[in-house]
């Protein structure tokens, strides 16, 4: 056979194999060509079945409660309750006497003068956020405080400790229902009495009016409360708030030096 | 009238002193006395978890100056009630109407600031005078 031969085949059986090699590729072409419209087929479909899924989902979103816009509350976006709400917590003795100590209004037994997070149940109020399997409470009191409640668990699991706790929720008809465990032992029931870790929260948060909201909250601590102490109280809702930027050790001058009151009063310079 | 102006002092007193628990209590301010101090604004320090405003006055013998400092609310509130960081200026010339320290240091908890052009901090009607804060919005169509 010539050398050309090979390149130029020009008998039957030379031609026979280029053809039949041709239809073999053709037909690989074809079907990987099949196989790729099939990927992509699957793949658009698993795009619009979960664009659909997210349109449900925020569809759904949509149908709950009106509890975004604005900030709830009586004095801010978040904070420690006083007055008469505090007092009522059902304290044992022996933590009545350290919450009496410093008088009705906590100050020096408050961690917050150290920048410690109050976390739940003293941080409570603030702007609702609504996303999918999540809900956020955002506050400003000492630190921009973005709690989150998970709607998609129905269990606590073993949750790391943590100032906020693992807020899981769920709606019963109009009311979110959050219930909160996992606290870091020094997060107080009320100011200046930690909870030790053991203390149980169950919130109810539900819409009275178009501006107002029923705050119902069980605190439930059996080694530091003599029963659950369930209290209810009405929040507006403030439309033209907002919730700031905070952080706390930006100019804390009231915080404690070596765990005593300090208050400083260097005068900045101009 | 004498109605109308212990009304406003009681709500400059209401909308000023109730959001300085947000930190702290105010334990650590004598609430039975309300003094008040002239000077000169030394710095207005637009902070949290307080805002405080500082000021200088002459001293009595006039040889120097004497500071004097003042806690308020956090940032965040005292912008929900209208108040701003361009509310004061270093060098202006101030009256503070205060619950003084219970330690007897130079100052306290902010009542009322009263600037030489005659405005009013803490004052809500005098506030409405100036650029305020957010403005409310419409309520939703029920």
């Amino acid at each position: 056979m010539r050398a050309d031969s090979l390149k130029q085949p020009t008998d039957t059986a030379g031609m026979m194999a280029i053809h039949t090699n041709s239809r073999r590729s053709s037909s690989v072409a074809l079907a990987l060509r099949v196989i790729g419209a099939l990927v992509a087929m699957t793949v658009v479909q698993d795009i619009h079945a979960q664009a659909l899924s997210s349109r449900s989902d925020w569809a759904a979103i949509a149908k709950w409660p009106d509890f975004m816009g604005g900030v709830w509350g009586d004095r801010g976006a978040g904070g420690p309750e006083v007055g008469p709400i505090v007092q009522s917590a059902p304290l044992k003795p022996e933590f009545q006497a350290k919450f009496n100590a410093t008088g009705p209004s906590p100050d020096q037994n408050s961690g917050s003068r150290a920048c410690i997070p109050d976390g739940i149940p003293i941080d409570v109020g603030g702007e609702f956020y609504f996303s999918k399997g999540k809900i956020f409470l955002l506050s400003d009191l000492d630190f921009f405080v973005a709690r989150q409640i998970d709607m998609s668990r129905k269990e606590h699991g073993d949750p790391d400790p943590s100032y906020y706790g693992d807020s899981i929720g769920h709606w019963e008809g109009s009311a979110l229902v959050v219930d909160t465990v996992g606290f870091l032992p020094e997060v107080g029931v009320v100011q200046g009495v930690p909870g030790g870790g053991s203390t149980h929260v169950i919130e109810r948060f539900e819409l009275t009016g178009p501006d107002s909201m029923r705050y119902t909250r069980t605190v439930i601590n059996p080694d530091v409360l003599t029963k659950p102490w369930i209290t209810t109280r009405i929040w507006p809702r403030h439309r033209d708030w907002h919730v700031y930027e905070a952080w706390c050790t930006q100019n804390n001058r009231d915080a404690p030096v070596e765990g005593k009151p300090h208050l400083d009063l260097t005068p900045p310079k101009p | 009238m004498a109605v109308t102006a212990r009304l406003f002092a009681a709500m400059v007193i209401l909308t000023v002193s109730t959001p300085g628990e947000a930190h702290h209590s105010v334990a650590m301010f004598d609430a039975d006395k309300s003094l008040s101090v002239q000077g000169t604004v030394l710095k207005y320090e637009w902070t949290n978890p307080h805002v405080w405003i500082w000021i200088v006055t002459a001293d009595k013998s006039g040889s120097g100056n004497t500071p004097y400092g003042f806690e308020l609310a956090s940032l965040a509130m005292l912008r929900r009630q209208g108040w701003s960081k361009d509310d004061l200026h270093i060098g202006d010339k101030v009256s503070v109407t205060y619950h003084p320290f219970k330690d007897g240091q130079n100052g306290g908890m902010v009542l009322q600031v009263r600037l030489d052009n005659g405005r009013v901090l803490g004052d809500q009607a005098a506030l409405h005078d100036t650029p305020p804060g957010p403005t409310p919005s419409p309520a939703p169509p029920p």
